[in-house]
């Protein structure tokens, strides 16, 4: 039942917590990681950017309207699948893949923008593992890399996991196994030939 | 028909499977006792290894043009905890509501809430006066009594400018939220009765 109430005086003070630094301290504390899933669905920065942005709009456009359906712990899950979907989207009207392909000053191109934009913070005193990191997980097949970085950086369950891509807990468990694996291999395989200190 | 060598399926009988390797049984044994989601300490281990690298943190430039996305939602912390909007200049409306407008929509309704509460004498005939709302109609039986009345809000909107008869612009606010009344009869036996309900607000806008 809708009712319309006039309203002459106001007696309610503020709420000192805005929501406006509500969501900066949210944005803070979780954007990094939506924003290294984004990286790893799309094929640029600023890909990466516009999907995770695009994501956090439909985000917001629903929980304004009412439409959302679930608490604040229901946006996580909701962002991973919206950032999944909008990249795969992306992909196919760019056709990027097949761009890179065809381009290998394209590739050299991104290389050098790729240095600029790294993955992962960088310190001087781990520098290598983080570029030697970011590589591995670039070559690994995707269907790996975006299940680790879901589940180390996200935080997610092999449950949640599942929903976002569509597959049962167990598959997202083997994937994460496999990646695991892969990536410990490389590294090893780095650290033996000197170029990592760990 | 004469057959000069062994049938087909004799031959392919002789085949022999591969067998399952190692991984692809512990695999398979694990999904069966659904413990294969459950990671060893080693991978427990790597994967702290791998989380001691943190993602790059979110440039200043981009950070901001997120929060222009944000900026006129309201923060949910839980169902009950809707944290109001500093900066209320919303996709729908170009022009900012104030927190002190969204607050009193809200304070309106517990106001309104106080003054329906069952039994509530002389208050409860200005309530239903004010909203045009009457008790919750149940089908229970006369001997159930209103026993306790509770409201949470759960959601302001706004829903923009209303211009009315007399020129005076006002801000319309549609505020959900959850009723929730107590009934007990004689015997102790309690029944809840729950019901979503929206209201529409007014406020004077400010006009330059």
């Amino acid at each position: 039942m809708d009712e319309v109430t006039p309203m002459t005086s106001l007696t309610a003070a503020p709420q000192s917590s805005s929501a406006a630094s509500a969501w900066r301290e949210w944005l803070v504390a979780h954007g990094p990681k939506f924003l290294l899933f984004a990286r790893q669905q799309t094929r640029s920065q600023e890909d990466a950017k516009d999907v995770f942005q695009d994501a956090l709009v439909k985000l917001v456009e629903k929980v304004r309207t009412g439409e959302f359906v679930g608490g604040q712990e229901a946006w996580q899950p909701y962002l991973y699948t919206a950032i999944r979907r909008l990249a795969i989207d992306l992909s196919r009207r760019d056709d990027r893949r097949k761009r890179r392909e065809d381009s290998v000053s394209a590739d050299s191109e991104t290389d050098q923008y790729e240095a600029f934009h790294p993955w992962f913070e960088g310190e001087e005193s781990d520098d290598e593992t983080r570029s030697q990191l970011e590589d591995q997980l670039k070559q690994l097949p995707e269907k790996f890399s975006e299940v680790i970085i879901m589940k180390v950086w996200g935080e997610r369950t092999f449950a949640e996991i599942g929903e976002t891509l569509g597959i049962s807990q167990n598959t997202a468990a083997s994937r994460y196994r496999y990646g695991l694996e892969a990536l410990k291999k490389s590294l090893s395989t780095a650290r033996r030939r000197g170029d990592l200190s760990i | 028909m004469k057959q000069d060598s062994p049938p087909l399926d004799t031959e392919l009988r002789k085949l022999q499977c591969n067998s399952l390797d190692d991984m692809l049984l512990a695999r398979l044994e694990g999904a069966a006792e659904g413990t294969w989601t459950e990671l060893t300490r080693e991978e427990l281990q790597f994967e702290a290894f791998l989380r001691q690298t943190k993602p790059t943190a979110l440039d200043s430039d981009f950070l901001s043009r997120l929060e222009t996305t944000t900026r006129g939602t309201h923060f949910i912390i839980n169902e009950k905890i809707v944290l109001f909007p500093k900066d209320g200049r919303g996709t729908r409306t170009p022009k900012k509501y104030s927190t002190w407008a969204a607050a009193a929509a809200v304070a309106l309704i517990g106001a309104a809430s106080a003054l329906m509460l069952p039994g509530g004498g002389s208050g409860t005939t200005s309530s239903q006066n004010l909203t045009g709302q009457t008790s919750v109609s149940t089908p229970l039986s006369p001997n159930f009594v209103p026993a306790g009345f509770n409201r949470g809000v759960s959601e302001v909107h706004d829903e923009g400018i209303v211009w009315k008869q007399n020129k005076q612009p006002q801000r319309l606010f549609r505020v959900v939220y959850m009723e929730k009344m107590t009934y007990k009869d004689a015997s102790g036996r309690i029944v809840e009765v729950e019901q979503p309900k929206a209201r529409y607000v007014l406020l004077p806008e400010k006009t330059d």
